[in-house]
């Protein structure tokens, strides 16, 4: 027993994926599709498949050449940011990063940080309503 | 692209949605989301029901979240005060431990061993039991600084194992939730009752690791106390004293924390149990608790794993006072334990997930009793398992199913009473058993739910029911099996508009084998107790409606639940037939001023063999009204309790039998000034 624990949490340590952080799947999809409404996109490039089923039930599809990304680990945040990417990400500490938006939960519930700089370079306004109940990291 | 809509909502906000994204897109249709974003914002986020995050709807229990804003704007200052605000749990003092009652019912003497209290996902509850509450001064985290406070209305043993009988609470605070905060923050509170609290929290980020340390200390001079069946004149506050010292320590990096918690509480006891003299301030308890944890949550591309390895020490000890003014006798009941975790939750395909994971405790128990030079040891290593299986399955849209099994054993491997030098080990016995779970969850449609939900509820012996002995209790129980709790409910929530919500609930409990304190011979008054199973099961039936309402900075909920709690075809002792709660918060800018009512309906003590009544304790009404500022700097507040709540009753189980009832002064005033920078 104590070998196969031993054999199994340094694979662990390889991890390539986060799901989707202290926010339920289904309530991260549903913001996903928010901000695909706002930017008039149909798909989001999404790897994490808990958050890929939730979205295939809201009916949004997934593209991996999509403008807007869900982003799970921090090393993908900087890559998509400079490819123009829209970064949508479960930290608010990862906008530092380059990620434009991050949904997490706070006081047990969600709770939206923005980056108007991030999305500026990326060429995205959001609409004053987003922004208004956000918190927008300077 | 969605079509149009005819504006339903201010125009204003409709008009700054239907801007589009990015200035060189041609002009779009206007998009309706702001209703998507209330819906989004106002979804509560509960960890607890499967080990990991769900939104309510999804979670296979009756959930409830309390936020930190609704806790902040009430004002609560203990976790039984907030939990008594759910409808269905009540708090029952007899000021020794506040007590919490769940779906109406608590068992008086109960040392909330039958509703599970975890802090950051690590159990306050102890197998051993030998004296604490949890929800009282002896929770040790100031509400100020809990982020949110998740409550499963129902059993949750088949992923918690042991004392997640009737419910689950699991607090978490903010720096476990990760939440941003001022560097330090730190507030007094003075109140009636010789009330007054202190504490501060330091804050610290360096290279990606967040530590955050909060000290606190707490001391009341009491409040004057009536036993009318056992004394004739009021007790003198000074015998009420309650004072507590704690301090909570949390790092967190990347995936990886490290909680640890120091606390003491020490509690007067006026009630003077075991013959003592009554409103001497040398009687007393004493509740000492230390615990660490270590937790990693390494991910890989499909499985969340977590591993915790965690460590517990908790002590009780008692003095009573006798009539010639000496000590008459002491217990000192340790308990210290080391335990490991390892779990996973594997992510199969889009639409199922298995959560899997086993947990093992050892434990060692070194109770003491000491009276008049005699010396009685009960010595006791143990170790507790847990080990469960659960998997949420869609099969469709709309459709939720989760099915889970849980095995908990309870090993005993050595079991020693020694009385006067004379040692003698006991009969070991171990327990194991298999709790089954399943829950269909089915949306119909957007914004309805409904869910059927069975599951069990299981709670071992505790040490001080199966092996302790002192001057009172002298028999050892090896026998004693668990309490189950079985519970079939059915839930229906429909959010009516995104302001307007309802919920309602109608639940079947059957307990078997319920624990409580017998005495070895019934006809003599002052026998030995010993502690046994029922033998017929205790049955239960709740119904609950609950509505929510908010608009702008208002909230207004409430709800009413009916309960029949019964054994044997007679009303369960202390089970309250209704229950109601209702609370209000209207923020203005800075300022947020609350009020809550609850309902506590009548209350008996019956003799369980005739069924005639005891005791009575009638119903009645609590309110609470606070007002808060808040300031760049830091806040005040104003709270007053209990404010028709004069002269509260509550019945009381000074030493499990009898059961009298005692009166106290539940009023209070508090005033709190807090500081952050």
């Amino acid at each position: 027993m104590r070998r196969g624990i031993i054999s199994v949490l340094p694979l662990a340590c390889l991890s390539t994926g986060l799901l989707a952080g202290d926010l339920a799947a289904p309530t991260a999809a549903k913001f996903i599709r928010v901000i695909l409404q706002a930017s008039g996109g149909g798909k989001v490039n999404c790897t994490d498949k808990e958050i890929v089923g939730a979205l295939t039930d809201l009916g949004v599809g997934i593209d991996p050449e999509s403008k807007v990304c869900w982003v799970g680990t921090d090393k993908e945040v900087a890559r998509l940011a400079a490819l123009k990417k829209l970064v949508i990400c479960p930290n608010p500490d990862w906008i530092a990063m380059g990620a434009s938006v991050a949904v997490t939960a706070e006081g047990g519930r969600p709770a939206i940080y923005i980056s108007l700089k991030n999305l500026g370079a990326n060429g995205v306004t959001l609409p004053d309503s987003i922004v208004k109940i956000s918190k927008v990291v300077k | 692209m969605r079509p149009f809509r005819i504006c339903s909502l201010p125009c204003r906000v409709l008009a700054v949605l239907a801007l589009p994204l990015g200035a060189h897109e041609a002009p779009q249709a206007p998009l309706d989301l702001s209703s998507e974003m209330e819906d989004i914002l106002n979804t509560d986020q509960i960890g607890a029901a499967s080990k990991h995050v769900q939104d309510v709807a999804s979670a296979p229990a009756d959930v409830v979240v309390l936020r930190s804003s609704e806790l902040k704007a009430l004002g609560y200052r203990t976790l039984g005060d907030a939990l008594g605000g759910v409808l269905g749990f009540r708090t029952n003092q007899d000021h020794a431990y506040q007590g919490l009652a769940s779906a109406g019912v608590y068992a008086l003497g109960d040392q909330n061993t039958r509703i599970l209290v975890l802090l950051d996902g690590h159990a306050l509850n102890s197998p051993a039991e030998v004296g604490s509450s949890k929800v009282g001064e002896d929770f040790g985290l100031p509400l100020e600084l809990v982020d949110h406070i998740e409550v499963v209305r129902g059993p949750a043993s088949s992923l918690y194992g042991n004392n997640a009988f009737q419910a689950l609470v699991n607090v978490v605070s903010l720096s476990a939730a990760g939440a941003a905060q001022r560097p330090f923050q730190a507030a007094v509170t003075a109140g009636t009752g010789g009330l007054s609290e202190l504490w501060a929290q330091q804050t610290l980020t360096l290279g990606g690791v967040t530590s955050s340390l909060v000290l606190s200390g707490f001391q009341r001079t009491g409040s004057a106390q009536f036993y009318p069946q056992l004394q004739a004149d009021p007790l003198d506050p000074k015998a009420d004293r309650e004072e507590r010292q704690s301090a909570y320590l949390y790092v967190k990096g990347h995936q990886w924390s490290f909680a640890g918690s120091l606390l003491s509480r020490t509690q007067r006891l006026a009630s003077a149990p075991y013959e003592s003299v009554p409103g001497d301030p040398g009687n007393l308890y004493r509740n000492r608790r230390m615990s660490g944890e270590f937790k990693w949550e390494p991910v890989t591309r499909n499985v969340h794993w977590m591993v915790r390895l965690f460590g517990d020490k908790n002590e009780f000890d008692d003095q009573f006072i006798s009539q010639t003014g000496n000590v008459q006798g002491n217990d000192y009941d340790p308990d210290r334990s080391l335990g490991a975790e390892l779990q996973g939750r594997a992510t199969l395909g889009e639409h199922l997930t298995l959560t899997f994971g086993t947990e093992q405790q050892f434990h060692r128990y070194n109770g003491l009793y000491a009276s008049g030079g005699d010396e009685i040891r009960t010595d006791v290593a143990y170790s507790v398992g847990n080990t469960y299986l659960e998997g949420n399955w869609q099969p469709s849209a709309g459709w939720n199913v989760v099915a889970g099994v849980q095995r908990a054993d309870w090993r005993p491997t050595q079991i020693r009473n020694t009385n006067d030098g004379s040692a003698q080990d006991l009969e070991k016995v171990n327990i194991s058993r298999l709790t089954p779970r399943l829950s269909l969850i089915w949306k119909p449609r957007a914004g309805d739910v409904v869910k059927f939900i069975y599951g069990q509820g299981f709670r071992f012996p505790t040490i001080f029911e199966e092996y302790y002995t002192d001057g009172t209790t002298q028999f050892a129980n090896p026998a004693l099996k668990p309490e189950v709790l079985t519970s079939e409910q059915v839930s229906w929530s429909r959010k009516w508009s995104s302001r307007f919500s309802s919920h309602g609930a109608v639940m079947l409990y059957r307990c078997e084998h319920a624990i409580s304190a017998v005495p070895i011979d019934p006809t003599d008054p002052n026998s030995p107790q010993a502690f046994g199973n029922a033998p017929d099961p205790l049955k239960g039936t709740a119904v609950e409606a609950e509505l929510a309402w908010h608009q702008g900075g208002t909230e207004i909920s409430g709800g009413a639940g009916w309960y029949d709690w019964s054994y044997q075809g007679r009303p369960l002792a202390n089970s309250s037939r209704r229950l109601a709660v209702f609370k209000a918060i209207q923020r203005a800018g800075d300022w947020s001023l609350a009020g809550e009512a609850r309902y506590v309906g009548v209350r008996r003590n019956t003799d369980p063999g005739t069924g005639a009544v005891l005791t009575t304790v009638p119903a009645n009404w609590t309110l609470r009204a606070s007002v808060r500022r808040e300031w760049g700097w830091g806040w005040g507040q104003v709270s007053l309790e209990d404010l028709t709540n004069s002269r509260r009753r509550d019945l009381v189980a000074v030493e499990y039998n009898p059961v009298t009832w005692m009166e106290s002064d539940g009023r209070a005033a508090l005033a709190t000034l807090g500081v952050r920078f």
